[in-house]
């Protein structure tokens, strides 16, 4: 038969992080994990951290240097004014609009990344391996070509899935 | 111009009509495509102008083409080709409405004229205008004006008109001409000429305001009728009862300039004359007094009287009966005498008797020969009352065929003048519609003065030339010329002018010269070097004071807007505020506090006199038992602005000696339950103890140049900056008003509206606090409200070197200049407002309505023919944008182009900005504070000069003088240059 | 971690997750009841008074307004500073107490942001409207263009102004937003309906609680919650400048940044209280938003009107003490005493006396009087606005220059509106979004239930 997923529904979160537990120690390798709320352990053991803070954090910095040199090169270089005689480098009102701007720019730019990296977006549709994970349900996900399938099964029988299909 | 003929054989013959018309149409044509973008301001109108302007240039091009004698729209002294689109030509010429004169520059753009400028070369005028002067303009452009000739309110020729006279006056029959005063030499001849050849025929001349008491009290005491010469300049004590010389009274332009030039104070000349105010209403001049007694006109006589008696004791003259004064006027005769020859009494009043007791009095000082001249008198106000009143007992029997009234309009300024209805047949000539011309049958255009030829002798022995800077818009013709064609002239008036000039008045080594006559026309005037003197020996006055017994004076005084009501279309003087009261678009009845308190009466509040409604205003300093209206509102016939404003004060005008008087005992006032808003453009009165407006008396003064400005050197040295100081490479514009020599005559805000093309929003908007004027004059009260010391101050805007306005704009649409003018780019303002909320002055308007033509505004700019008047020099600002003084800048770089192409710097007082340019006092000084020898930086280093809220720290351009008063009669005594050397040696020499 | 045992459980009741799930969503499936029908009329037409007032303005000019050459700004920028100012709980809410990691926040942060969003777009409203042109308005943005390029002035409080505003309600919304992708997830595979599901489908953007997306989840929540957390101090500082910049007597003073954010979390607060004690009754989410929810906002009321308080005090004392003539005619002649004493007082009381009758127990824990007090703070939040635009205009340095202020049927119409609007935004929020942040509550819920179980 041609199902490529065995699928372990769980009740209770404590069921899922044991059985999530036991198969990281029999070495399973486990495709994804879907729960209606983050549970920190699993998104700390399973799969690399995302890098999407540091990211952000770069995105700040480049863009507040952009925007100084921007308001720098439009107010003192390229056309350069006289407002109540101050001067035409107003360096106090730059730093406002920097820091503004930068927070507008990290906003936008992260969203997009965001969007891209965990590929959600507009009527994106994704195949649902199970209704109620986004409900009451915590769903863990094995490839049956990477795992041993009755292994996996029994693992997550035993941990307290109440029930284990094949997709 | 070579186009003029294509072939010699058409050079020869001369060109024929039909090429003519050739002609004309290419020149419309080149017209049209030289002003296309030019005026753009005027935009609907554009075509009636060409049609004009394109005559203009035709008739300028047959000038060349042919030999046959031309009428030409633009003098030939200002050859055509210099009529260049864009540039504007200037040209000498008089002002003369009937009551006011003064001799002025017009400035004609792209053949229009849109501003009037002061004649500097003037000897009567010196320079200065008023504002009903400056307005003046947009008369010419007034919707209200005739367009053709009408016969019982239907079209009619102008051939038709002549043909009917000329019959109506062939049956011979009494003929009556009433005229203003007449000033100008070739009127009377052409008026003498008609009278020649209408034996029947009467000419009576009428004041709307008279001042015919003066002219009789001087028959009396000298044995002829006139007006003496005020030298205001000589005058060292000035003692005025009821006179607003400075506002209207008789000549109040040139009086201003002389008696600023004696108001003018510094550290190398500690004198100023003192002036001593004693009248009944506030008035603007009472409000630049030293010293102000305010008391009933009943009183005011018996003083008058009281201090003849002193005086005539002192002197060893015979004294007159009068009841004593209650006031004291021990002082006011000891300053008098000790200012023996120096001193000038005058008084507003029109009765005989007392203009009698005032003339002794000026006679017992040995004023007349000094400060009061008998050669060179005063040619205005020559009306007479007598004569009037037998005219209309003349009129009352019927005995009047033909009433030709000639820009007169008795029908309002009698509050109704039922006799006129008698007369067989009534004429009337004027330039727009009134009262009396919508009562008269045939109505005969005349020209607006800038359309017509014309000259004037305001001061015997000083003339000066009218000429005109536009074709005349409608069918309208000269009244001088009617006359002159129904008295069976050939010649035109403009013939009879020239004539008139190069045979009588021309100096006789010039006579019949005519580079002489380019020259005066030129320069506008010509002053004969002396006159005869009419009068004889003087005999003194036998005069009986009865004063009038009354608890409720009502004083009738015309104002500096409207003067006697004939603005009253004029939408600029209608909006203009009251010097002292700060009210436009209505007058009001002035109620003491006093009074007010004791009759529960407040502002706003209305009563009645003698049954009829008017609003109440609470004026501080109007003497107790007296209330004021001002003349010249409440017009039925003025036109679509001046319908039906306010009231009219004439009917409350008495007779009193044979004179008509202005002050009215026998009313009765009654107080309604009703209110009527007032609209007022400034509603606080006092200056919370802030230093605005800095006075100091001239003792202190001589002391202590800095008295009442210590508060300057303080923030001098207090003022820091955390930036370097502005640097301004070049020019540096800065502007310096002398508090001391300002009238709050209101000239140069007119002036002002004139140039920079600003909107009249009317009596609602005005309430509302969005009057759009660049340019105010804040008044402000202190001391006890019975007489309080009054203070003016111009402000405009500051032009700030640390603009708070320029920092907070966010689009940049407002910034400094390099020559440190705080300009607007219109075009990029976004209207936020917030450089209005952030200028400390409140210098800075907004467009909050689209103001150029919207019916809801339906004044001029509301108007394709009024619009003619718009400056192309200056935009015209859109809805939803600030706006503001900006200095004249359009001025600015017109004068600097001009240096720059004569290839030299620009001469100090070479640029002069509106405001500046025509200030009859002189209190304003423009100029480049980079340059130490500038009069403005020498203004600016003076000891009395301060800036505005100069503790903000903004760096004002524009400083203040001082204001001060010449409290103690000691400091006035002694030596006063004044009087060694009189302002006109000054200017000329 | 702090301790619930102390203050009580946040979540009422032994609530499964399906339960949550149903609890919250019911209002979705629920046909529209009759009062908020009722509602959504009054609101609309509350909001189309508003947009003819808008047309007026723009078709016939600001002159319609009661502002003047005097008082150049009115009711429109004093509207703008109030709605951002509500327009800051919200975003208050969420990250402050995320970062104090406060976990009652959860059932009352998604609602104080829906507001936060709506009350944005309402201020966002005033500032474009009050300009003379607004069809230039784009002249703000220093983009290269042909005409100079001409830039714009970095001076002005206005650009700061723009951009502030601009920011925030971008980041607002987007926070916003993200945060409910995983309940409409939820929804999408909770609900029968097709619509519905293809709605909200679009909405949730393909979500399914895997591992991943929760990481990325939370990652961009820490970004998002750590640069809001400044803008909301900037912004408001940003529109106090707007004063404080100004050379005017009663704005120019370096209190008022943190005076306004102060000022604005006390507004925002406030809202949140009403509109919290208005959501629990009607959808019955009692246990969700508990009364201890609700005593703790209003012992931060409490605390927060002291401050103000202070400030106020702070201000006046300066006025007197900085020896001004024209600071000290501002407070003690044109505010507590003079034309203006009336709004001065109504701001004092409101908003500095009254919230201090919260130190009582029973008057904390009495939710009509909460009610009551949460929307008097509003109305003295509205005349502190009042007295700060309009007092230090109307009369400043030159007298020759004073003038009133009154405001035209035009100009409240518009305000009127803003009402309509948001009122309008609230209700659509509660009928079709989830109205309590779902996945949060049953984070915290769980936790809740392992405390107990301990």
């Amino acid at each position: 038969m041609d199902a490529q997923y065995l699928i372990g529904v769980f009740e209770e979160e404590e069921t899922l992080i044991a059985a999530f537990r036991k198969m990281k120690e029999q070495g399973i390798e486990i495709e994804d994990v879907f729960t209606p709320y983050p549970i920190h352990e699993i998104l700390e053991k399973h799969g690399k951290r995302s890098r999407i803070t540091i990211v952000g954090w770069f995105y700040g910095f480049f863009a507040s240097i952009g925007i100084l040199a921007f308001l720098f090169y439009t107010a003192v270089i390229n056309w350069p004014l006289k407002y109540g005689g101050k001067p035409s480098n107003a360096f106090p009102s730059f730093i406002v609009i920097t820091i503004v701007l930068t927070i507008f720019s990290i906003t936008v730019l992260s969203l997009f990344t965001f969007s891209w990296r965990a590929n959600l977006w507009p009527s994106n549709e994704k195949p649902i391996y199970h209704q109620g994970a986004t409900n009451d349900k915590f769903v863990i996900l094995v490839n049956k070509e990477r795992a041993d399938v009755n292994m996996a099964t029994s693992v997550m029988k035993e941990s307290g899935a109440i029930e284990v299909i094949e997709k | 111009m070579e186009k003029y003929w294509r072939s010699i054989e058409e050079y020869k013959n001369g060109s024929s009509p039909r090429e003519e018309r050739g002609v004309r149409e290419e020149h419309e044509n080149v017209v049209v495509d030289l002003l296309d973008s030019k005026v753009v301001e005027a935009n609907g109108s554009r075509r009636d102008f060409l049609k004009l302007f394109g005559f203009s240039f035709a008739t300028a091009a047959l000038v060349s083409s042919c030999e046959k004698p031309i009428q030409k729209a633009i003098p030939y002294l200002i050859k055509p080709e210099e009529v260049t689109p864009g540039k504007a030509s200037y040209y000498a010429s008089t002002f003369f409405d009937g009551t006011e004169y003064c001799s002025v520059v017009v400035k004609v753009r792209d053949g229009r004229p849109i501003k009037i400028e002061g004649n500097h070369l003037s000897p009567v005028s010196l320079g200065g205008t008023s504002a009903r002067v400056q307005a003046s303009v947009l008369n010419l452009y007034d919707d209200a004006r005739y367009k053709e000739p009408a016969l019982n309110g239907d079209k009619i020729s102008w051939e038709d008109v002549d043909s009917m006279m000329a019959s109506m006056l062939a049956d011979g029959g009494n003929t009556v001409l009433v005229t203003p005063t007449i000033i100008s030499p070739s009127t009377r001849e052409a008026l003498r000429k008609f009278l020649l050849a209408n034996p029947g025929a009467r000419w009576v001349q009428y004041d709307e305001v008279s001042a015919s008491g003066i002219r009789e009290a001087h028959r009396e005491l000298f044995g002829s009728p006139i007006i003496p010469g005020f030298h205001f300049d000589r005058a060292e004590y000035i003692l005025s009862f009821d006179a607003d010389f400075l506002g209207t009274w008789i000549a109040p332009v040139e009086f201003a300039r002389g008696y600023a030039f004696t108001r003018e104070v510094s550290t190398a000349h500690p004198y100023m004359s003192r002036h001593v105010q004693v009248e009944s209403g506030l008035s603007m001049t009472g409000s630049n007094a030293d010293e102000r007694i305010p008391v009933t006109p009943g009183e005011s006589v018996l003083m008058l009287g009281t201090i003849y008696n002193h005086i005539a004791g002192a002197t060893g003259q015979p004294s007159i009966f009068t009841p004593p004064s209650a006031l004291s006027v021990d002082e006011i005769v000891a300053e008098l005498i000790a200012h023996r020859e120096k001193s000038l009494v005058l008084s507003g009043s029109n009765d005989p008797d007392i203009q009698k007791l005032v003339a002794g009095i000026n006679q017992m000082l040995g004023n007349y020969g000094n400060t009061l001249d008998l050669e060179r008198t005063c040619m205005l106000k020559q009306g007479n009352d007598r004569e009037f009143e037998d005219l209309d007992t003349s009129l009352q029997q019927g005995e009047v065929d033909n009433l030709i009234l000639i820009n007169v309009n008795p029908v309002y300024s009698l509050g109704g003048f039922e006799a006129m209805k008698k007369a067989g047949f009534t004429a009337y000539m004027g330039s727009s519609l009134n009262e009396t011309a919508g009562a008269c049958q045939l109505i005969c255009p005349d020209h607006h003065y800038l359309e017509a030829w014309g000259d004037a002798e305001p001061v015997k022995g000083s003339y000066s030339l009218q000429q005109p800077c536009i074709h005349p818009l409608f069918n309208s013709r000269a009244w001088q010329d009617s006359l002159m064609k129904w008295a069976g002239e050939t010649r035109s008036y403009e013939d009879l002018v020239k004539f008139w000039w190069e045979n009588m008045i021309a100096p006789r080594e010039e006579k019949g010269d005519e580079n002489w006559w380019v020259k005066t026309l030129q320069a506008g005037y010509h002053e004969a070097p002396q006159v005869m003197p009419e009068t004889g020996k003087y005999n003194p006055p036998h005069v009986e004071i009865s004063p009038a017994e009354s608890d409720l004076f009502l004083t009738l005084y015309s104002t500096v807007a409207l003067n006697d009501g004939r603005y009253a279309n004029n939408p600029w003087l209608q909006e203009l505020p009251d010097p002292v009261t700060k009210v436009c678009w209505d007058n009001y009845l002035s109620v003491s506090p006093a009074d007010a308190s004791g009759m529960g009466l407040e502002d706003e509040m209305v009563v009645t006199v003698d049954g009829i409604e008017m609003p109440v205003l609470v004026q501080p300093g109007q003497a107790r038992g007296t209330i004021s209206l001002a003349l010249g509102y409440g017009r039925q016939k003025a036109g679509k602005v001046g319908d039906g404003i306010g009231i009219n004060g004439f009917k409350w005008v008495t007779t009193r000696n044979g004179n008509r008087n202005y002050t009215n005992d026998r009313i009765v006032l009654e107080i309604t339950g009703k209110t009527y808003p007032i609209a007022r453009t400034q509603i606080h009165h006092t200056m919370e103890d802030r230093p605005i407006v800095r006075e100091t008396t001239l003792e202190e003064y001589s002391s202590d140049p800095t008295a009442g400005n210590h508060f300057h050197l303080e923030t001098e040295e207090h003022n820091q900056t955390l930036y370097p100081e502005a640097k301004f490479d070049g020019f540096h514009w800065g502007l310096v008003v002398d508090l001391n020599k300002c009238t709050a005559c209101n000239n140069c805000v007119v002036s002002c509206i004139a140039e920079n093309n600003i909107a009249t929003v009317g009596k609602e908007e005005v309430k509302n606090r969005r009057i759009m004027h660049w340019m105010r004059i804040d008044r402000y009260y202190s001391e006890h409200p019975d007489n309080p010391k009054v203070l003016h101050q111009p402000v405009m805007c500051q032009h700030c070197d640390n603009a708070p306005c320029e920092n907070v704009c966010p689009v940049s649409a407002t910034m400094h200049s390099n020559e440190g003018l705080n300009q607007i780019a219109y075009i990029r303002c976004i209207g936020t407002k917030y450089c209005i909320n952030n200028c400390p002055y409140r210098v800075r308007r907004f467009n909050w309505f689209r103001y150029l033509n919207n019916d809801k505004f339906d004044f001029n700019m509301n108007s394709e023919l009024s619009r003619l008047v718009l400056n192309p020099d200056v935009t015209v600002r859109e809805r939803g944008v600030v706006e503001k003084c900006s200095l004249c800048v359009q001025r600015i770089q017109e004068k600097k182009l001009e240096a720059k192409l004569e290839n030299r710097t620009l001469r100090d007082g070479e640029v002069q900005p509106a405001c500046v340019q025509s200030c009859p006092s002189g209190a304003l000084v423009f100029g480049n504070l980079n340059d130490p020898e500038s009069k403005v930086s020498i203004k600016k280093s003076d000891e009395r000069n301060y800036h505005l809220l100069e503790q903000l720290h903004t760096l004002p351009s524009v400083g203040y003088l001082t204001r001060v008063r010449n409290v103690k009669p000691e400091a006035a005594s002694g030596e006063h240059p004044a009087s060694e050397k009189g302002i006109r040696d000054e200017q000329h020499g | 971690m702090y301790n619930t045992e102390v203050r009580g459980p946040l979540i009422l009741g032994n609530k499964s997750l399906n339960q949550i799930t149903a609890d919250i969503t019911s209002p979705l499936y629920a046909r529209p009841k009759f009062w908020w029908i009722v509602a959504v009329g009054i609101s609309s037409t509350m909001m189309l008074l508003g947009f003819w007032a808008i047309y007026t303005t723009i078709s016939t000019g600001i002159g319609s307004w009661g502002v003047n050459n005097t008082t150049g700004w009115g009711w429109a920028i004093l509207n703008f500073v109030w709605w951002i100012g509500i327009g800051h709980a919200g975003t208050a809410f969420s990250i402050f107490l995320l970062i104090l990691r406060q976990e009652w926040r959860s059932s009352i942060n998604r609602a104080a942001e829906a507001m936060t969003v709506v009350a944005v777009m309402c201020a966002a409203i005033f500032p474009a409207l009050h300009m003379g042109r607004i069809w230039d308005a784009f002249f703000i943005i220093p983009y290269p263009n042909t005409r100079g390029p001409l830039w714009v002035n970095y001076n002005s409080p206005l650009f700061w102004d723009f951009s502030a505003i601009s920011a925030y309600l971008l980041i607002s919304a987007s926070f916003w937003f993200m945060g409910m992708i995983p309940d409409f997830a939820t929804i999408r595979d909770n609900t029968t309906s097709r619509v519905k599901k293809g709605v909200y489908g679009f909405l949730a953007m393909g979500w399914r609680g895997s591992v991943g997306e929760w990481k990325r989840f939370e990652g961009l929540s820490y970004i998002l919650g750590g640069i809001a957390a400044v803008l909301v101090v900037s912004v408001h500082s940003i529109v106090a400048t707007d004063f404080a910049v100004a050379v005017e007597p009663g704005w120019h003073s370096t209190i008022f940044p943190p005076y306004f954010v102060v000022g604005a979390i006390f507004s925002g607060f406030a809202m949140v209280m009403t509109l919290m004690i208005i959501m629990r009754k009607i959808y019955k989410l009692e246990d969700y938003v508990t009364n201890s929810h609700l005593e703790r906002i209003a012992k931060i009321l409490m605390f927060v009107s002291l401050i103000m308080g202070t400030a106020y005090m702070t201000e006046i004392f300066l006025a007197w003490y900085s020896g001004n003539e024209y600071e000290i005619f501002t407070f003690f002649h044109n505010r507590i005493t003079g034309e203006f004493t009336k709004q001065f007082w109504i701001m004092f009381t409101c908003n500095a006396i009254i919230p201090q009758l919260m130190w009582f127990r029973k008057i904390r824990r009495n939710l009509v009087i909460v009610f009551i007090i949460s929307i008097l703070i509003n109305v003295g939040m509205w005349f502190e606005r009042f007295n700060i635009v309009v007092t230090s205009l109307s009369k400043d340095f030159l007298p020759s220059a004073w003038a009133t202020y009154k405001p035209t049927f035009v100009e409240v119409s518009v305000y009127i509106g803003t009402l309509g609007i948001f009122i309008l935004g609230v209700l659509l929020f509660f009928k079709f979004a989830p109205m309590i942040a779902i996945s949060e509550v049953k984070a915290v819920n769980k936790f809740q239930l392992n405390k107990r179980e301990k």
